[in-house]
This record gives structure tokens, C-alpha cells and sequence, in this order.
């Protein structure tokens, strides 16, 4: 074939590659155009490992409407959430054996890791409490409820909703915090396979991750609540007024403004 | 026992005096039903207190509470005469909702005892909305001047809390900031199983999108205040009041409609045809078929035009590599040599094939093309384009995290949208004064005798036949480029697009600039109107696009070419342009003697002829 000839053919294979680019390139930007602005805001979704947590904060956003005394988000729970193996099987509202009491016992894992109750000591061994922070989270200020605002008679405000407070075991002469971070991605990785597994692969993973914690009936308030609390209030920073409240359970308006005290069995009988 | 253990505890707040917080402060008094709802029993305390309802406590309205801790609670009626008991702030009477609620249970979101249980279910109540705002005091009328007022026949106690409460009301539809309120609707509006339960005809399905699609949300979205949203239309005096819009006392009824538009925080003066403008553009074939076909339309010019342009440049760039027409720097270029060199013939001009690639040119040019008005109006053009761009393009791309970021670096919406329309003032001022050059330009040449319409943009016969020789030479048919006029068919192209573009910018710009002005006078204001307010965003894209690929690409990509010509600042252009894309220019200008023959001049040299 003549050069000419040549040169045709290359000008023609050019010219059908330029109209299959040209075409291409404006079929995207026609239409990809059109796709892009009508996508939607990115919605920040909630940092989560588990989807205990996801379950949690999508029932949250349902119930927004539901809330009528201006809920704020649970800053908490967005830190810990993938910190602590507990949280992500159990999530933070695990207690609900006693119905009538699931709200108040559930209420105390904002301020308490959960192995502040369901540590398994050995016999006669000695435990203390110290605040406990997320690795990676540096909070600066006191942590929440701790100290109580004069003017109001509220918490003082504080941007430390993270720090609880977790037990310390004296290991080889030194106190150290029982933590539960590591077990996060096994239990994650179990929640995923939890439907495909046996009862036997599922106890077996779940006797792993329980190691070294029980399951407690009961907690008596006045372990914690009462002036031999196990909890050393003043040197974990509460202040005096807090301090005064939580030793004291905070009843004083409750016995003068009812006609008619009610406790049910949950502080009458099994507490006692 | 009793009292000692009162001695010892202290006593409980007097803003909650049974003491609910003592539980309620948590923020994780939670539980799970029976059905595995996660039920939240928080109380923020101290936004409580700033609240509406924060001076009340809370057996004022979870009234059947009498013992602590107490078992399920019955749902808070709003509508009964509850509170304020101890304030009787309102003439001696306890105040009461039952009134609002009344019309809010008449309106379209009331529940009616002929609706299905699933659509009962699915209605809202009055927390649904109200979630217990926070007290914003009125900035513009102060509270103690109106409240001496108040004090002639109320009771001082309790009437500022009510006051505050009130006035916000009057001052606002609503406390909540507008894109909330929007949420809100869209939260019901939006799910598509809410439209299945209530079975939503396809208009009102849309709403929410369509609405989304308006300038109206996208300032709202950005952050803008002044803008409608979903009640400043669809709730009239009563924001309980919402009505479906077949019901004639509705907000939006066809027959009230405008006056609904001419309040005076949206379209004060607007004439009645201002009804006809869409808030809810719906592009659905059946309900809008002419902002339908106006979409198609838009996106077949787009289509078309950016694969014509972008085959042009492919080709193009294909075929000056391949001739190697000119060195890819301009500033490299160097004449070739002529090969062979013929004999010089006694009529030079246009005897030697591609000439322009044996000339002496100077980038900064040398032949003269445009007066210094064109350059003005280029320098202005391409100022204020591209400020349209730049604060035009997020308003479209709304949804975008980086528009979001770069409005906010422009100083806010607010900011934005007068930087936009200022620049659309001197725009159009521009284009105005183009125009005027033009015709003048013209007036003065047909005085002149001098007129000659092959060297304007105005489109002929010859420039389809260019496009196609030239489109052969492209293709390696052809030898040489068609000897084309001053402007050539891609610069007709451009400029016709442009005249185009800046008309549909102009118009479409003061519809909604000046929606009350336009939609009184602009013909067929039903269509066209709403086809203009479409039009707007799409066609800023087009231009964008053409300008960044296609003028961006011949005045400073195409070989030969990079990485600039000078004659947007001196108002000249090079020889080897002018000779290879406006032959017959260079031709009529050597005639007349402003240029010299390049044609001797390359001989002479290939002769040897340095002189």
C-alpha cells in the first residue's frame, strides 16, 4: 500500500478513537453533571465498630421527634464505641433483667466501665477506681458530673464526656487499669458471624471474651452510694457538694414531696 | 426515720421540686421495651431551664405521676388546661393549647376519624414539631417596652415568659431556622414509605425534591436566611393551618396563591401572574412537560456541542502534529524551509501551499484585528465570566461538600450572591456596550461604503463548506486549510453561542433577580418563565464548559498555539495565524496595501535574498 494510503488509514483509526473519546467524555459531562448536583449531602455517619451502636443511633435519629425535653447526642458513646468488647456485643443499655430498674442501672454506664461491676476478683483481693480515657482521646477538662455547678444547681458544664471510671488491680506491685480494648475487633469479628456460628464456636468465643468478669446478681447501691463507698469520691476529683450527693443518694426531695414513698423491690428488698 | 434521713440529704431544688432529675439528669436513663424500642428519659437539664416550658415542673404536665419511681407514664396532652395554675398570668385564667390545637386538628396533618388506622399512625402531633424551644429574645422590639403595655390589664408575674414566647411567634412562623424546618417536612415527605402508606400522587411525591431543586433551598442550604421554605408558603397566618392545596383555603391554592407570593418578606408588589411561578419545577414528563422537553433539550445542545467541539480538537491536534504545522511552544516556532523552492511566479499571493509555516511572525503579532473597544470588552468579559463562575458555580453543584467550602471562604451566601450580582450588573453593562460598538461599527462602514459582511461573524453559506474542507484537511483528504475569512466558521460557532449564552444568562438572570418585574412583562410567562429559572443553571454550565475546553483549547492548548496568543491585550495576531486560518484577510490586506506579500518575501529568501 502507498504511503498515502497509509497515512489515510492512520487518520481514519485517529478519527474513530477521537469520536468514541469525544463521545465519551460528553455523555459524562452532560449527564454526570445532571447526577452530581442532585446527590445528596454526605450525612456524617456515627463512628461505630459494633452494630449494637449502629442499631442504637439509628433508633436515635428515629425517635428525635419522640424526645421532647432536648436531647443532646451521646458524645460518650461515639468515643467508646469501638474501645471497649463490651459495647460493641452489649451496648451501652445491657441491664434489663430487672425491668423496673434496666434505666437506672443503665445509667450508670456513662460514668462506669463495665468492669467496675463485673471484674472477677480473687478472694480478698483489693481493688481501687481511676478515671479512664479511650486510647487516643485526651480530654482536658474534669469529667462530667463530677463537680456541681453553685448558680444553678446543676453539673457544672464541662467538655469531658468521655472519661469513666474503671477498676485497678495491683499487678506486680503496681496498679494497673483493666481495660477492654483489645478485645474490640474479635468482637466485632463475632457479631458479623454470629448467625453462621454453632452453639458450641459461640460459647467458646464468648467464655474468651467474658474472661476474667461475671456476671453479678446484684450490686449493692450502697457499695458505691453510702459513706463506705468503695469509690474514694475526693481523690477521684468530685467535689464536696457532688461527693455529698452520691454518698447521701440524693433523696432528700423525694421523701418530702410525696404523699406516698414508693420504692419497689429494687431498693426495698434485694438491695438490702 | 423519715426526717433524719431529709436532715441528712438536704432538700431538692426549687425549680424541680419532686425532684426528677435526680434520675432524669442522666443522660443514659434508658431502657428497652417490651418490642425493643430504646426508650430515652433524659432531661438536659439546664437546657430545660431555658426553655419554654422551663418554668413549669414536670408533674405540671405528666400529671398522672404520683409515686417516685414511677411505672409507664400516659402521653402529655397538650390541649388540656394544665398549666399556669399558679400564674393565672392571663387575666386571671389558666392558659390552655386547645385552641391551636383545634386548628391544627382541622388542618391537613389533623387526624381525622375517617382516616385509616396506618395514616392516623403516621400523623404528626404536637411535639412532632415542637420540641420545646429554647427562648430567643426579639432583637428589633425590646421586651420592657411592650411589656408596659402588657401590664395595663395582665398580672406582672409570669407575663414575660409569656411575652418572650408569644412575640417570637409574631416576629417568626417558627424558632426553628429554616433548612430545619425543611428537614422536618422532608423527614415524612421525602420517605418513600410515608408516600406508599398515604398514597402521595406523583406531584406532591416530588415535592421535596423539586423544592430542592430551587434557588430557594439552595440559599437556605448555604446557609441564607431569606429565602422561602416549605411554611413560609404552604402555612398562612396560622402555621397550623396547613391545608392541602385543593382546599380553597389554603395557602396555595391556585386562587390564593399570589397573594401567598406578595407578602411582604417575599414578593411585595408582585402582580397576580407571580401564582404562575413553580416553586416545585417538576421535570415529570406529565406534570411539567415543558420543563421536561426544555431538559432534554439542554441536554442534547450540551451533548452535541461538547462532541462536536471535542472531535474538532482531537482532529485538530492531530492533524498540526502530524503536518508538524508548528512547534507546540509558541515561542519555539521557526519558519520551515520551502520545499523545493519554486520560481517566483508574477502573481505571488497564494501560489505556496501552507505558507504559514515558512513565515517570520512575531508572537505579539503583526497584523492589526481588533480595535481596542474588543479588547475591553474581552478583558471585561473574561473578568466577570469568570466571577460568575466562581460564585455561580457552588449555587448549582449544591449538594457538594467543596461548594459548601468555598462559599463559606467567599464570606457566606449573603456575600456570594451580591459578588454575583454586581458582576451580573457589569456583565450585562458589557454586553450593552458590545453591541453599541458594533452598531456603530457597522453604521459607520455602510457610510464609509465599506461595509462587507464576509468580514463579520455574521454566519454564511461559505462556513459550512470551510467546515467541511477543513474538517478533509483534518483528516489528511485535503493538503491545505480552506482560505477562510477574518473570522472563521469556529469563531462564528463561539460567537454565535456566545450571543446566545449571554441573552439566556441576561434574561434568565433577572427572573430571578427581578421575579415581580420579569413576570409581569416577559411573554408567555407560565412557560417561559419557569423555562428561564431552569435555564439559568444549565446553560452556565454549557458556557463554562465550551469556555474552559474549547476557547481554553485554541487560544492556548492547540500546537502552535500554547501558551498564549497576544492579541486579546494588543489587538494584533501573528502572521502564521492569519495566513493559515484567515487567508483571505492576509489577502485582502496585502491588496490594500497594509500588509506586505509574505509570498516574495519567503521567496526571496529561499533564493537567497537576505535583503
Amino acid at each position: 500500500m502507498s504511503d498515502n494510503g497509509n497515512k489515510r488509514i492512520e487518520a481514519f483509526i485517529v478519527f474513530a478513537i477521537v469520536v468514541a473519546v469525544a463521545a465519551f467524555l460528553s455523555g459524562w459531562l452532560t449527564f454526570s453533571v445532571q447526577f452530581e448536583r442532585k446527590k445528596e449531602p454526605k450525612v456524617e455517619k456515627p463512628k461505630a465498630a459494633s452494630l449494637q451502636t449502629l442499631h442504637i443511633k439509628e433508633q436515635e435519629r428515629k425517635q428525635l421527634h419522640d424526645h421532647y425535653h432536648l436531647g443532646v447526642e451521646d458524645k460518650n458513646l461515639d468515643v467508646w464505641a469501638d474501645k471497649s468488647h463490651c459495647i460493641v456485643c452489649h451496648s451501652p443499655y445491657p441491664h434489663g433483667r430487672i425491668k423496673q430498674a434496666q434505666a437506672i442501672i443503665n445509667l450508670h454506664t456513662e460514668f462506669l466501665a463495665c468492669n467496675s461491676c463485673h471484674l472477677k476478683l480473687e478472694a480478698g483481693e483489693e481493688i481501687q477506681f481511676a478515671w479512664l480515657n479511650p486510647s487516643g482521646a485526651h480530654p482536658t477538662g474534669k469529667p462530667y458530673g463530677i463537680q456541681m455547678d453553685p448558680k444553678t444547681g446543676y453539673f457544672l458544664q464541662t467538655d469531658n464526656h468521655i472519661s469513666k471510671l474503671a477498676p485497678q488491680r495491683k499487678i506486680n506491685g503496681a496498679w494497673q487499669t483493666m481495660q477492654t480494648e483489645a478485645g474490640v475487633d474479635k468482637a466485632s469479628k463475632y457479631m458479623e458471624e454470629k448467625g453462621r456460628l454453632t452453639a458450641e464456636q459461640k460459647k467458646a468465643v464468648e467464655d474468651d471474651l467474658h474472661k476474667g468478669t461475671e456476671l453479678k446478681e446484684f450490686v449493692k447501691c450502697s457499695q458505691c452510694h453510702s459513706m463506705q463507698s468503695v469509690l474514694n469520691f475526693q481523690e477521684l476529683g468530685f467535689d464536696a457538694a457532688r461527693t455529698n450527693q452520691l454518698q447521701r443518694m440524693e433523696m432528700g426531695g423525694m421523701l418530702t414531696n410525696y404523699d406516698t414513698f414508693y420504692f419497689p423491690d429494687l431498693f426495698e428488698k434485694k438491695f438490702k | 426515720m423519715a426526717i433524719v434521713f431529709c436532715f441528712l440529704i438536704g432538700h431538692a431544688d426549687a425549680r424541680d421540686p419532686e425532684n426528677c432529675l435526680f434520675c432524669h439528669k442522666y443522660k443514659r436513663l434508658r431502657a428497652y421495651t417490651d418490642k425493643g424500642t430504646l426508650r430515652n428519659f433524659y432531661v438536659d437539664d439546664h437546657l430545660y431551664q431555658e426553655s419554654v416550658h422551663g418554668k413549669l415542673s414536670c408533674v405540671e404536665c405528666h400529671s398522672d405521676i404520683e409515686k417516685v419511681p414511677h411505672g409507664t407514664v400516659e402521653k402529655v396532652d397538650c390541649a388540656k388546661v394544665c398549666h399556669l395554675d399558679r400564674w393565672k398570668a392571663m387575666s386571671g385564667t389558666d392558659f390552655s393549647h386547645k385552641d391551636v390545637a383545634d386548628i391544627f386538628s382541622k388542618s391537613v396533618h389533623g387526624k381525622n376519624p375517617g382516616d385509616k388506622p396506618e395514616i392516623t399512625a403516621l400523623k404528626p402531633d404536637c411535639k412532632y414539631c415542637h420540641l420545646n424551644d429554647l427562648y430567643s429574645l426579639p432583637q428589633d422590639v425590646p421586651p420592657e417596652k411592650v411589656m408596659k403595655r402588657c401590664l395595663n390589664c395582665h398580672k406582672e408575674k409570669g407575663i414575660e415568659q409569656i411575652f418572650v414566647h408569644m412575640s417570637h411567634r409574631m416576629r417568626q412562623k417558627t424558632s426553628r431556622p429554616p433548612l430545619e424546618v425543611v428537614e422536618l417536612c422532608a423527614s415524612c415527605h421525602a420517605d418513600k414509605d410515608f408516600q406508599n402508606v398515604v398514597g402521595m400522587d406523583q406531584p406532591v411525591a416530588e415535592a421535596v425534591s423539586t423544592y430542592k431543586e430551587t434557588i430557594h433551598y439552595r440559599i437556605l442550604q448555604f446557609g441564607g436566611t431569606d429565602t422561602a421554605n416549605c411554611i413560609s408558603c404552604h402555612a398562612n397566618e396560622s402555621i397550623h393551618n396547613i391545608r392541602p392545596g385543593s382546599d380553597p383555603q389554603s395557602s396555595v391554592n391556585p386562587d390564593n396563591r399570589y397573594q401567598t407570593c406578595q407578602t411582604e418578606a417575599c414578593h411585595p408588589g408582585a402582580s397576580a401572574l407571580i401564582a404562575n411561578v413553580d416553586s416545585h419545577l417538576s421535570k415529570h414528563k406529565e406534570k411539567g412537560p415543558e420543563i421536561h422537553l426544555a431538559e432534554v433539550i439542554m441536554q442534547s445542545v450540551m451533548f452535541f456541542t461538547l462532541f462536536l467541539l471535542f472531535t474538532l480538537m482531537g482532529m485538530e491536534t492531530y492533524r498540526r502534529v502530524r503536518n508538524h504545522d508548528a512547534r507546540f511552544f509558541r515561542w519555539r516556532r521557526k519558519p520551515q524551509n520551502l520545499p523545493p523552492a519554486p520560481v517566483m511566479p508574477a502573481d505571488p499571493i497564494g501560489k505556496i501551499p501552507n505558507l504559514h509555516r515558512y513565515v517570520n511572525s512575531s508572537p505579539k503579532g503583526d497584523f492589526p484585528r481588533y480595535s481596542w473597544h474588543i479588547i475591553i470588552n474581552h478583558t471585561v468579559m473574561a473578568i466577570t465570566f469568570s466571577m460568575a463562575v466562581i460564585t455561580g458555580l457552588p449555587l448549582f453543584f449544591h449538594n457538594s461538600e467543596l461548594s459548601h467550602k468555598f462559599i463559606n471562604l467567599l464570606g457566606g451566601i449573603n456575600v456570594t450572591r451580591l459578588i454575583h450580582r454586581i458582576n451580573a450588573i457589569i456583565f450585562t453593562l458589557n454586553c450593552v456596550y458590545h453591541v453599541l460598538v458594533l452598531l456603530l461599527g457597522i453604521g459607520r462602514q455602510i457610510k464609509n461604503g465599506t461595509f462587507d459582511i464576509r468580514r463579520t461573524q455574521f454566519p454564511l453559506w461559505k462556513d459550512l463548506k470551510d467546515f467541511y474542507f477543513d474538517f478533509r484537511y483534518f483528516l489528511g483528504l485535503d493538503k491545505t486549510r480552506p482560505k477562510m475569512e477574518k473570522f472563521m466558521y469556529k469563531q462564528k460557532l463561539h460567537y454565535l453561542a456566545q450571543l446566545w449564552g449571554c441573552s439566556i444568562l441576561t434574561l434568565s438572570g433577572c427572573c430571578l433577580l427581578f421575579p415581580e418585574f420579569m413576570v409581569k412583562y416577559i411573554p408567555f410567562a407560565k412557560v417561559s418563565f419557569n423555562v428561564l429559572r431552569l435555564m439559568h443553571g444549565e446553560e452556565s454550565i454549557l458556557a463554562f464548559l465550551v469556555i474552559a475546553l474549547w476557547h481554553m483549547y485554541n487560544v492556548h492548548i492547540a500546537p502552535g498555539r500554547f501558551p498564549l496568543q497576544w492579541t486579546f491585550w494588543t489587538g494584533r495576531i501573528a502572521k502564521d495565524h492569519q495566513i493559515e486560518e484567515h487567508f483571505l484577510e492576509y489577502e485582502r490586506q496585502v491588496k490594500e496595501g497594509v500588509a506586505e506579500c509574505e509570498e516574495e518575501k519567503v521567496l526571496k529568501r529561499e533564493a537567497g535574498d537576505v535583503r
